[in-house]
């Protein structure tokens, strides 16, 4: 089994570079880090209740012609979610204007939702009581 | 058996989903890391991810990363815990797909086959649960991966 995991610091852009123990190691023995050895487990490993289960419509688009291929893929995409999954082939690059379009709309939708728990008779009374 | 690629335990799912719903108050995107373990059944590998852990992010409403002071932070909270299995991050607004940074970001740090990329949008719902997805590296792009979030028995 893979030996525990380290994070060491990052370069000047602030972000965290993470090494694998093992893999730390299969790099020092001229290794492939991707020799990670799974635990055998037995049939009744995972026991529990699954409660939100999602399986890609379509694992691999491979073979099929590239624009059947993305056409595929945003069908198989939830269909009320926007921008979908445009598959391996063709990656969604959202412009940075689209990104903070986006991230400016979800700050209003909370918004609005606080504003509508404060309108609700329990907060008024709570905030009446001092309790927040 | 391993009819799904990715198992999540359901608490750790949600302790990023808070985090999640906590940053898009103010419209910024969040992440932290998933601790678990791979595993075999017959021929089937999957992942099972068991703990979420994160530290202060330095966030903005289009881009997130660690804060230096996480660093200690985080790998603290790492030691002995099973292996990094992959990242989980949100895309408040703006649905659940791999941007072009994201592939960059899972290419230089979570390139093996076992890692899987979380990503949430805590906007959207899909059922009665956040909308999620996972995605792993193929072919120099990306796939959505099968996941299932797991109540544990007992
Ligand atoms: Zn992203």
């Amino acid at each position: 089994m893979a030996s525990g995991p380290r994070i060491v610091k990052k370069d000047s852009d602030g972000f965290v570079e993470i090494s694998m123990g093992s893999a730390e190691k299969a790099l020092e023995d001229k290794k492939s880090a991707a020799e990670i050895a799974p635990e055998e487990v037995g049939e009744r490993f995972v026991r529990g209740e699954l409660r939100e289960v999602h399986k890609p419509k379509i694992v691999s688009a491979r073979d099929m012609p590239h624009q059947d291929a993305v056409q595929a893929h945003r069908e198989a995409a939830s269909r009320d979610i926007l921008p979908v999954t445009a598959g391996p082939q063709n990656p969604i690059i959202m412009t940075q204007d689209e990104r903070e379009k986006a991230s400016e709309m979800a700050r209003r939708i909370y918004e609005e939702k606080e504003t509508e728990k404060e309108k609700h008779p329990v907060h008024r009374f709570k905030k009446l009581l001092g309790l927040r | 058996m391993a009819q799904y690629d990715v198992y999540i335990d359901e608490a750790a799912v949600r302790k990023a989903e808070r985090q999640f719903r906590d940053a898009a108050k103010s419209g910024n995107e969040a992440m932290g890391l998933l601790l678990g373990n791979v595993f075999r059944n017959k021929d089937a590998e999957f992942v099972y991810a068991k703990e979420y852990i994160t530290a202060p992010n330095d966030s903005t409403s289009v881009s997130v990363r660690f804060t230096r002071q996480a660093f200690s932070e985080l790998s603290g909270k790492i030691r002995g815990r099973g292996i990094i299995v992959a990242w989980a991050h949100s895309h408040p607004g703006y649905g659940c797909f791999m941007s072009s940074t994201d592939l960059a970001t899972q290419h230089r740090y979570f390139p093996e086959k076992f890692h899987f990329a979380l990503v949430m949008d805590p906007t959207r719902r899909e059922g009665s649960a956040m909308l999620k997805r996972a995605f792993r590296l193929k072919d120099g792009g990306y796939e959505d991966v099968s996941f299932a979030v797991v109540r544990k028995r007992g």
